[in-house]
């Protein structure tokens, strides 16, 4: 790995490499834990293999050689696991999670070319020694005991008997790959028989380079794997390989039989790769063979002859194969092989994209503006389309950014498990709606907040199995972590059936804090929402959990920054729940537009329920904006824009009311004008504004102008919530952030 | 237990890591009498350490038993660990034990 070329090579895929290995590791663990249920699972313990193995042979074409040094250790274990010489004990799966956290750090670092800390290499040497006294204990026992056929994988009756012949390459060994992991690998999906070593291939001591590899092997496989599937267990070992796969017997007649059967194509490679006759390493080979003989002149040489000999591909197969091409070629037809793949794309370029389609639709409303100034027709109409267009676009781009949160609750079952462990508790994880999708940048960063709570609900909430058969409740807890689609966001909760908060001693805190005055009983649900206020903390010993004064307000803010809303729901002794309600996508969303005076807002059009008219009367209003409406006959409370944000301009004649579902509760804003849907680009508050509650970004209309985004679930509280100030006149004031009042101050208009 | 100690040991680690170094010390046997003194009888050598093992160091062993074999010698393997024989077992060597070991 010296020279410049391979060093650029390596700089520009190990990022790929990097977040390849992340999933595989990611994969490990959930395996990891799922064995925790089904230690025996010889399936479970096969793939766990297979990711561990990947991880090697990637680490090892890269050169990363503390990476396959370790994960080496790693892949034996498992081996042995795989073999059922050991059993997985629980003390033996922690072991592993440990090591996998290793090889994430190290895959981490790979990149870093500094020798280790002190500390880390030998952290690292004794988490290897570890591994190896695990694999180790009870090795003997194993050789002493059930000779290794007995635990041979079962073969299916599909299964076929291929004929494996296999040359490793010289440099097998120092590219850091061991051809008894890649026979290993085999045996995870087959069952290799009357295998041959060609020991005459190895030369004798004195004449041996110990490093160069020599060996080569001879072997039955039976699987019913496909031949690229057998192919690819080389993958890592491709270099100087020599390798070829025959199906003896029938198969010559299975394969013309499937050729037969194949949808059109023209390329005699391309046929017989698609029925499993050649690989398509093996085809490539054999072209270029082709057109190495053709080019130095030793005479051209069918396609079909050269796979026959280096393929060891039976003739009657490459016939069939030519038959076919040829009626193909004479029915003129040639079909696309149509393949559904997974294209994998950078997560910058795709931004990229996204904040080109924000300018586009904020230059589309531009010009669809100007158009609608003309008053001519066409040119209107061909705008509209134009926003047609660009809004499927929008939708379709931000479809690409959208993945299941799934994968980011299933990381938590390791957090439940090491934590509940550390605090010796019994807790059952359960995951409900894990396919709900969202953007992922919004999955990436609700992650720590998630971690937090998760932390919060097994520290504080869930008691320990005394405590909790004590009250008569099963000793194991319950936690649930459930996702769902609602109104256009969606809404993540966080269950547990542990005590419950406990009110009293957040009151005290409270008031020692002076967050409430001494002596005042706020209700149940304002004392639960004060543990998501700044630096509250009831726990009496700190633990190393939470409590680590990164508290709830910090989780609020984060959600919040997300243009999101955290509430919870406390029954003592029967437990909580957390609802966080974020939405979809952080970038663009469908708005409708409203103006108070020369001000214009954008209410998220989901939660926009209906609109009223109503004949503006001030005085019934509260300082705040505050009051209610009759809708139907019943009374919805209303909040007026203009008197909450201290808007300076005169009332008009008539004000409309748009009603607004948040969640479960309903009101209504007061606003001067309806201006319709617009496509909104949401652009983040600016630091100025970063406290203003009700709001939660701005963006640009076609004109230029400045409109604010509602943030429906804040102004809900605005609106709804009874003022402290109404109830005790000594409270804190509820809106300390109401004090930024002029919100046009500055804005282009 | 006393027969073994006296027997010329194979290495705990048998892996590419030290096969350099294996092979060095093995040269050293050749020459210096440790093994290949001249007798006819199996040459006996203790395999009850190995502990590490790969594909790289059972290649070095076959080497070994090539050399021995191209002077006339037979290479046994005494009391040969877990890992020794699984090795042999995966790689398709078994005739490297080619004894009977009483366990």
């Amino acid at each position: 790995m010296s020279n410049d070329a391979d060093v650029n090579f390596i700089s520009a895929v190990l990022p790929a490499f990097i977040s390849e290995a992340h999933e595989q590791l990611e994969t490990i663990e959930q395996l990891l834990l799922q064995l925790e249920t089904a230690p025996d699972d010889r399936e479970l313990l096969d793939a766990l293999f297979r990711c561990a193995h990947t991880v090697k042979g990637s680490a090892g074409i890269f050169g990363l050689d503390r990476v396959v040094d370790f994960t080496h250790h790693v892949e034996s274990l498992l081996d042995r696991l795989r073999e059922g010489a050991i059993r997985l004990t629980p003390t033996l799966s922690t072991l592993l999670l440990r090591s996998n956290d290793r090889i994430r750090m190290l895959v981490d670092t790979a990149a870093d070319d500094t020798p280790p800390e002190p500390d880390e290499a030998a952290d690292i040497a004794a988490l290897a020694l570890e591994l190896q006294h695990a694999g180790g204990a009870s090795m003997h026992a194993v050789a002493a005991g059930v000779p290794k056929a007995a635990v041979a994988v079962p073969v299916d009756s599909s299964s076929r008997t291929w004929h494996v012949s296999v040359h490793f390459g010289p440099e097998t060994y120092r590219d850091g790959m061991d051809p008894l992991s890649t026979l290993n690998y085999l045996r995870s999906f087959g069952h290799i028989v009357a295998l041959c070593c060609d020991v005459e291939a190895v030369p004798a001591l004195e004449s041996i380079d110990p490093e160069t590899c020599h060996l080569g092997f001879k072997f039955g496989f039976e699987t019913d794997a496909s031949r690229d599937e057998i192919d690819a267990a080389f993958s890592f070992v491709r270099e100087g390989l020599v390798l070829q796969l025959t199906e003896p017997g029938a198969s010559a007649a299975a394969f013309i039989e499937l050729i037969e059967a194949l949808p059109q194509s023209a390329r005699l490679g391309e046929i017989l790769v698609s029925v499993g006759a050649v690989t398509r390493e093996q085809l490539e080979h054999g072209l270029r063979t082709q057109a190495g003989r053709a080019a130095d002149g030793s005479g051209a040489q069918r396609l079909g002859d050269i796979l026959g000999s280096e393929a060891g591909l039976h003739e009657s197969v490459v016939d069939a194969a030519l038959e076919k091409q040829q009626r193909v070629r004479e029915a003129g037809a040639s079909m696309p092989v149509d393949d559904q793949r997974f294209i994998r794309v950078q997560a910058d370029r795709l931004d990229a994209v996204i904040n080109l389609l924000g300018e586009l639709v904020t230059a589309g409303a531009g010009a669809a503006l100007l158009a609608r100034e003309t008053r001519q027709g066409t040119l209107v109409e061909a705008h509209a389309q134009i926003g047609r267009l660009i809004e499927e676009i929008r939708n379709g781009t931000l479809q690409l950014r959208m993945v299941p949160i799934g994968e980011t609750f299933a990381r938590f079952r390791r957090v439940v498990r090491d934590t509940a462990t550390k605090l010796g508790k019994e807790v059952v994880f359960e995951i409900v709606g894990g396919d709900a999708e969202l953007d992922k940048s919004v999955v990436e960063r609700i992650a720590d907040p998630l971690m937090h709570l998760v932390r919060n609900a097994l520290d504080h909430g869930l008691e320990t199995a005394a405590q909790r058969t004590a009250t008569g409740k099963p000793a194991q807890g319950r936690l649930t972590l459930t996702a769902r689609h609602e109104s256009g966001s969606i809404l993540i909760s966080i269950g547990d059936d542990g005590r419950g908060i406990d009110r009293p001693r957040v009151l005290a805190r409270a008031w020692e804090r002076g967050l409430v005055e001494r002596g005042v009983t706020p209700s149940d649900g304002e004392i639960d929402k004060l543990i998501f206020e700044p630096g509250f903390s009831t726990a009496e010993a700190i633990t190393d959990l939470s409590g680590r004064g990164v508290g709830m307000d910090v989780v609020r803010r984060n959600i919040e920054a997300l243009r999101g809303s955290v509430t919870i729901h406390s029954e003592t002794g029967t437990g909580s729940r957390i609802d966080i309600r974020l939405p979809l996508t952080l970038a663009i969303i469908d708005g409708f537009l409203v103006s108070v005076g020369a001000s214009k807002f954008i209410i998220p059009l989901e939660s926009v329920v209906e609109v009223i008219e109503t004949r503006p009367s001030a005085e019934s209003l509260d300082v705040h904006g505050r009051g209610f409406v009759s809708l139907r006959g019943q009374a919805l409370p209303v909040v007026s824009l203009r008197t909450l944000y201290g808007l300076e301009s005169p009332e008009p004649e008539r004000v409309s009311v748009v009603v607004i579902s948040a969640g479960a509760s309903r009101y209504g804003v007061m606003v001067d004008q309806l201006l319709g849907q617009h496509q909104t680009v949401i652009k983040p508050l600016g630091r100025m504004f970063r406290s203003l509650r009700g709001m939660s970004g701005s963006s640009i209309l076609g004109s230029g102008e400045v409109a604010l985004i509602v943030e429906v679930h804040s102004l809900a509280g605005l609106a709804i919530d009874p003022p402290a100030a109404r109830r005790a006149p000594g409270d804190v004031p509820p809106n300390p952030s109401n004090t930024t009042r002029s919100i046009t101050e500055g804005q282009p208009s | 237990m006393t027969v073994r100690s006296t027997l010329p040991a194979l290495p705990r680690d048998l892996s590419i890591y030290t096969a350099s170094e294996t092979r060095s010390q093995w040269l050293n046997w050749l020459t210096d009498g440790t093994v290949a003194a001249a007798t006819d009888a199996p040459q006996r050598l203790d395999a009850s350490q190995v502990d590490t093992i790969d594909a790289a160091g059972l290649q070095l062993l076959l080497a070994f038993r090539r050399t021995l074999e191209a002077r006339g010698l037979k290479m046994r393997l005494e009391a040969p660990s877990g890992p020794l024989r699984e090795a042999c077992d995966a790689l398709g060597v078994s005739d490297l034990l080619a004894m009977e070991h009483p366990q």
